[in-house]
């Protein structure tokens, strides 16, 4: 604890005196009082059971607050504009698709690799349709005969190929994408 | 409303008085920009009251000025950002061409934005004036914020988080005729030229 007497003003010099002399009356009062009385020894007295006690409380505490240390956190906020570069960068961007052509059959548009979505659609509820008259024929699970199958829409007979085939027929005129073999 | 008579000198007798030159004369603040006409939480309809600009019939040599359909969609459950590339990707395009990109991206607001072009496109055959459908390209495509609503999600152990469910309003101005070029990109070359003519139209300052 350092005092530092040496002060211009005469009157903070007298007030320091009297403070000093109220707190160590057996001091030689002069101009310049001696430094402070004696040195304080600082710290704790250490047991040596203490200083084991101490040390294990000491490794569990910095432990904690290295691994709170070691965590990665940003540092300053990002500015919008940071933010919009790396936002609109053009890899970010959709890319334009070049892979879109007209269906022939339809004119709808389909991706070059995948099946026209309007013709599958059609194709779909066709199939829906001739599924009901086979689950109408048929009568309940299980019941699925051990022949082909054979789909005659209006006006049609069976030919001599489909001999042992079972028929199934639909009320409607046959659609151009379904080709009769 | 009351009737506007019509020429031109009713209209240059009215904006004289607010001549904004008059008012800068002291040398303060524009006073008008300072003004705030509504809150926050007021809803916008500035993008549909667009439609409603009549502008006066063009005079025989002027080049014909072509159709503007404004059109928008409020409060879309989707985020804004992520409108924001679909918004991107359309800028500029002719419709057709728009359409069918939009048809095919995976994204949750592609089929949002192609509804608000269909509905877009028709509402300029019917009440626009616009001869051929397709003849229409998309000048302008933005987004903006929608009401944000703040939820609780909770999480493990007893911990809890605010998630905000966002929402967007997707704007399009569909203008008639083709798709203006796009723009060369700008070469080293036109930088270098831009630099010179800055140069050489330095003046001298402060001199005779």
């Amino acid at each position: 604890l350092l005092v530092l007497v040496r002060s211009p003003l005469p009157w903070l010099r007298a007030l320091l005196q009297r403070c000093w002399g109220r707190l160590e009356p057996d001091v030689f009062r002069g101009q310049s009082p001696p430094w402070g009385a004696a040195l304080a020894v600082q710290g704790p007295a250490l047991v040596p059971q203490e200083i084991n006690d101490s040390s294990e409380g000491g490794a569990e505490a910095p432990s904690l607050l290295d691994s709170v240390m070691w965590m990665a956190a940003p540092k300053q906020r990002r500015t919008i504009e940071v933010n919009r570069c790396r936002r609109r960068h053009p890899t970010k961007l959709m890319e334009v698709k070049r892979n879109i052509d007209v269906c022939p059959e339809c004119g709808n548009l389909k991706q070059k690799h995948v099946l026209c979505g309007y013709c599958y659609t059609k194709v779909k509820e066709e199939t829906q349709l001739i599924r009901v008259e086979i689950h109408r024929k048929e009568g309940g699970p299980f019941n699925a005969p051990a022949v082909e199958t054979v789909v005659l829409y209006e006006g049609e007979k069976p030919t001599e190929k489909d001999e042992g085939k079972r028929i199934i027929e639909r009320a409607r005129k046959r659609p151009s994408w379904f080709v009769q073999n | 409303l009351f009737p506007f008579p019509p020429g031109a000198a009713w209209a240059r007798g009215l904006l004289s008085w607010a001549r904004p030159e008059r008012w800068l004369a002291s040398g303060g603040l524009f006073p008008l920009s300072c003004i705030h006409t509504s809150t926050s939480l007021q809803k916008s309809v500035k993008w549909e009251k667009k439609n409603r600009i009549v502008y006066p019939p063009q005079l025989p040599g002027e080049p014909r000025r072509p159709a503007e359909i404004y059109h928008c969609r409020r409060e879309i459950k989707y985020s804004k950002d992520k409108m924001w590339y679909l918004a991107k990707l359309i800028k500029g395009m002719s419709i057709d061409q728009a359409l069918a990109q939009l048809q095919f991206s995976d994204k949750k607001g592609a089929k949002v934005i192609r509804e608000v072009l269909l509905e877009a496109q028709e509402m300029a055959v019917r009440k626009h004036n616009v001869e051929f459908k397709s003849n229409l390209h998309i000048a302008e495509s933005q987004t903006g914020r929608g009401r944000y609503v703040k939820r609780l999600r909770c999480h493990g152990k007893g911990m809890f988080g605010m998630m905000k469910i966002s929402r967007c309003h997707y704007f399009v101005k569909l203008v008639e005729g083709p798709p203006p070029p796009p723009e060369p990109p700008r070469t080293g070359f036109d930088q270098a030229k831009e630099y010179v003519q800055q140069l050489r139209s330095r003046t001298l300052v402060h001199t005779l």
